[in-house]
């Protein structure tokens, strides 16, 4: 039963999980869900980060279903044993990508936001490079780590939602109507980029591993999502009841300006404070997608752990050059396009294809072999 | 007597040594001999040119005497408790039976002496007699017995209970351990009369042999927790413990973090207390300052008088130090950071306010903060080593000079003294001394990082210290419980201090085996429910 690879005294409790659930999810999606949903359904884009989020909450059974089949085991572990050698590769490889793809992409939207907001004059490069080092650092401690990490960022973050609520007051009902007007198709469409602001559950096919009480992840992650869906929901309300659909197309990370509409006395640029604390929050969605990289690459290639923990300094250099390939903001945007209809795939489809395979031929653990 | 030299020859097995002559007399010799003589000249050679050691050769008894003798060092006993209760007594009025004549008198009659001595132990090795004379005690030889009788007569100059120097409370018991780990022992005992309060004695040290004593529960300490402790200290290797400092570094899980892992206390209210929580106490001879292990975070910002004083302000000081410990690490960073990058982040008229006052100053902030702090860390550490007396006037003249000529000669901004005056007191609020090291010096990192990379680099500097606090343990326990992991139970000890009738169960932190702490009909439990 117990994982070979995985160190065993590496437990966490599902408090940890939904932390790291939280904190996976939250992060860059939040500044610009706004901007990318309302341009495809425009003032209905709420509706669509609704639907979003129902979409995703039924999939959580896969991942929950997966890891109740093979508890203690990651997706590296199990899916060769569903699928097959070839099939379960390519699945493993497909996700390891995906998190390298996210954690790239997520470290170029920080760096870009940082530059803009806070130091227009230093190159991205050395914010890429300083974030890398923390990254790889905070991988080498291992899941507890993270965990607990999580939960601090978690508890200082939290607070801070608070300014999302004043300017709320000045919401005007007109920027929200007509209802449906869009129609079905572009508020279905426009679900799909909403679904990057919720990209980060996937880390469920890692952290579920860690978790002795398998029979309650889904009633954690389901809730993780429920309160992010009530919450991303909210917002774009709120920003396009401020702000309306139209001057979201001139601006990059709304969710900023949004705050920024708001005058608190003597705090002048409450906005700035708030994008401070969020870095944390977005630090950690790369920090958790590499740490899964890193812990997905050293099992493929079924690594000790003292050297897995070092595959990170290799990976870091694929993940710079990776963040450095959008030329500008512009195509960072177009990049997460594509990664919204990848995790359609990896996060969405492949749990649900492993755990109906599994379902079918009846494997579990106990017909794992050496698993 | 004259000295007989018995000529026999040496048998192995038999555990005593009998010397064919005395240049035989080895200080290699590990078991004592027959005759007295011949131990004498044993002792003097292992403690040649040691002036302190005193020899004194007695009769037992007035009509048939024993030969004796007593070696001890001088200042380490108490010299009334020698002369007069082991002396005096058997020089006068020890009575040996005329039928008891040398051949005869067994170990027992010995034992049953006039020796008006609490404690009293045998020993043959050689060694062992050398450490117990060492530490105070007297080594009595009697002619013809290969056996040693140790008496304890420990007792010497030494610092009586005094104010604990580095915690002081205002509400609380004044007593502070001492360098004498029983007179320490004696403390805890007298505030847990319990007998299931142990005090395990271990010696540490090759050299100094420093007395070292762990204190537990019995019924409350984890056994594995118990038994980590016990297996580090004894694979301490080392010539000397001088402080228990010594040992924290030989036993703490990560050397190279700025953070204390172990508490230090010379508080025995605070050791009584952890003790009941199911910590364990590591308490040295020769220093006043306990070690108290695991540590948590949390811990380090509390004092025992958050729980005498009412629960409310017990709350209220916890989190006047989490700010404190905010101001104190950070204040300096943000100053540079705003200063250098970022005017827009603080309200107009506090940008202008700190422009005008920095109008003149010829440094970047990040200079003039740096030349701040360092001046103050200098000035911190020098009037701790400067005599008391010319302490104060040197602090004084520092401040002033620092404080009001500076700035009129426009070499730093009266707000940059605004701030590190308060990064220099925000560093001592926390109770636990060792810790205003990792304060004090965090915020150097810190202003750098701000240098370079404003409030991005105090983020990043941020996160790194969060890490390392994540992955630290002590002893197996998470150095950030009960906040990560999250322990909802403890935390009405953390960061609030909830009245002490609302804490009926010890914290799960550390792991304990005897979780109720006090019944639920406590007479303020009771009160609350009478209606008034």
């Amino acid at each position: 039963m117990v994982n070979p690879n995985l160190n065993k005294d590496d437990s966490i409790s599902l408090w940890q999980l939904f932390a790291i659930l939280e904190n996976s999810i939250l992060g860059t999606g939040l500044l610009n869900i706004a901007k990318t949903v309302s341009k495809v359904s425009g003032q209905n884009a709420w509706i669509s980060t609704l639907l979003a989020g129902l979409i995703i909450i039924p999939f959580l059974w896969c991942y929950s279903s997966l890891s109740r089949r093979f508890p203690g085991h990651t997706l590296v572990d199990y899916s060769t044993k569903i699928v097959g050698k070839l099939l379960g590769n390519m699945a493993n490889i497909s996700y390891i990508s995906f998190e390298i793809l996210i954690a790239a992409l997520v470290l170029r939207i920080m760096a870009d936001f940082i530059s803009t907001w806070f130091l227009p004059n230093t190159p991205i490069e050395s914010l890429l490079i300083i974030t890398l080092f923390l990254v790889i650092y905070m991988s080498q401690g291992g899941i507890r780590t993270i965990a607990r990490t999580s939960e601090i960022i978690l508890f200082l973050v939290a607070p801070f939602i608070i300014l999302l609520i004043p300017p709320a007051t000045r919401i005007e009902i007109n920027n929200l109507k007509p209802v449906l007007q869009s129609g079905y198709v572009s508020i279905i469409k426009g679900s799909i980029p909403a679904l990057y602001a919720f990209y980060g559950f996937e880390v469920l096919f890692i952290a579920s591993a860690f978790i002795s009480d398998t029979k309650k992840i889904f009633r954690t992650s389901a809730t993780c999502i429920s309160i992010n869906v009530v919450f991303y929901t909210l917002v774009v309300i709120a920003i396009i009841g401020v702000m309306g659909t139209e001057i979201l197309k001139y601006i990059n990370y709304p969710t900023i300006y949004y705050i920024k509409s708001e005058r608190f006395p003597f705090f002048e640029r409450v906005d700035l404070f708030f994008a401070f604390f969020w870095t944390f929050n977005i630090f950690m969605t790369i920090g958790i997608a590499f740490y899964s990289a890193v812990l997905g690459i050293s099992q493929l290639l079924s690594l000790k752990p003292k050297y897995g923990r070092n595959v990170g300094w290799i990976l870091a250099i694929a993940v710079y050059f990776i963040a450095k390939t959008p030329k500008n903001s512009i195509e960072v945007t177009t990049y997460i396009q594509y990664i919204s209809y990848i995790g359609i795939a990896v996060a969405i489809l492949m749990p649900a294809i492993l755990a109906i395979v599994a379902t079918i031929r009846h494997i579990d653990v106990k017909d794992g072999g050496n698993v | 007597m004259p000295i007989k030299v018995i000529k026999r020859k040496k048998n192995k097995s038999d555990k005593v040594n009998t010397p064919t002559s005395s240049a035989m007399i080895a200080p290699t010799a590990t078991s004592l001999y027959n005759k007295l003589e011949d131990n004498i000249s044993l002792f003097s050679a292992l403690f040649s040119d040691c002036s302190d050691v005193i020899f004194r050769r007695f009769q037992i008894g007035k009509d048939n005497p024993l030969l004796a003798a007593i070696i001890y060092v001088d200042g380490l006993v108490n010299r009334q408790s020698v002369d007069l209760e082991i002396m005096e007594p058997l020089m006068y009025f020890t009575r040996i039976d005329q039928k008891d004549t040398m051949s005869n008198i067994d170990i027992e009659i010995i034992k049953q002496l006039n020796i008006t001595v609490g404690e009293i132990k045998e020993d043959q090795n050689v060694m062992s007699i050398v450490n117990a004379i060492l530490s105070g005690d007297t080594a009595m030889f009697i002619d013809n017995f290969p056996i040693a009788l140790i008496l304890n007569s420990r007792g010497w100059e030494n610092r009586g209970i005094q104010e604990p120097t580095t915690e002081n409370v205002i509400r609380g018991p004044k007593e502070g351990f001492t360098e004498t780990v029983r007179f320490n022992t004696a403390l805890l005992r007298r505030r847990i009369k319990d007998p299931k309060l142990k005090i395990k004695g271990f010696k540490l040290g090759k050299r100094t042999k420093t007395d070292v004593v762990i204190a537990y529960m019995d019924d409350i300490v984890n056994k594995t927790l118990l038994q980590e402790v016990e297996k580090r200290l004894n694979t301490i290797d080392t010539d000397a413990i001088f402080e228990s400092g010594y040992i924290e570094q030989f036993i703490e899980d990560s050397p190279f973090s700025p953070f204390p892992q172990m508490q230090t206390t010379e508080r025995p209210d605070k050791v009584a207390g952890n003790l009941l929580e199911g910590r364990v106490a590591i308490l040295v001879d020769g220093t006043p300052m306990a070690l108290i292990a695991p540590a948590t975070f949390a811990q380090l910002y509390q004092s025992p008088e958050d729980y005498y004083e009412r629960a409310i302000f017990g709350t209220a000081v916890r989190l006047i130090r989490l700010l404190g410990l905010f101001l104190a690490t950070s204040l300096p960073s943000f100053y540079v950071a705003v200063l250098t990058y970022h005017h827009e982040m603080i309200p107009t008229q506090l940008v202008l306010a700190l422009a005008r006052s920095r109008m003149g100053v010829p440094f970047p902030a990040i200079l003039e903060a740096l030349l701040m702090e360092g001046v103050i860390e200098i000035l911190r550490e020098a009037t701790t080593r400067l005599p008391g007396t010319i302490g104060q006037t040197i602090g004084i003249i520092g401040t002033l000079v620092i404080g009001q000529a500076a700035v009129a000669a426009k070499l730093v901004s009266p707000a940059m003294i605004i701030i590190v005056a308060i990064t220099a007191i925000g560093a001592y609020i926390t109770p636990n001394y060792s810790t205003t090291y990792s304060i004090r010096f965090i915020r150097f990192p810190l202003m750098l990082a701000a240098a370079f990379f404003g409030v991005f680099g105090i983020a990043a500097m941020w996160l790194f210290i969060i890490i390392h606090l994540a992955g630290l343990e002590s002893f197996g326990i998470p150095y950030l419980a009960p906040v990560a992991p999250l322990k909802l139970s403890d935390i009405k000890d953390t960061i609030v201090r909830l009245p002490l009738w609302a804490m009926k169960k010890r914290p799960m932190i550390p792991e304990n085996r005897n979780l109720i702490r006090q019944g639920s009909s406590t007479v303020a439990s009771s009160r609350r429910r009478t209606k008034w």
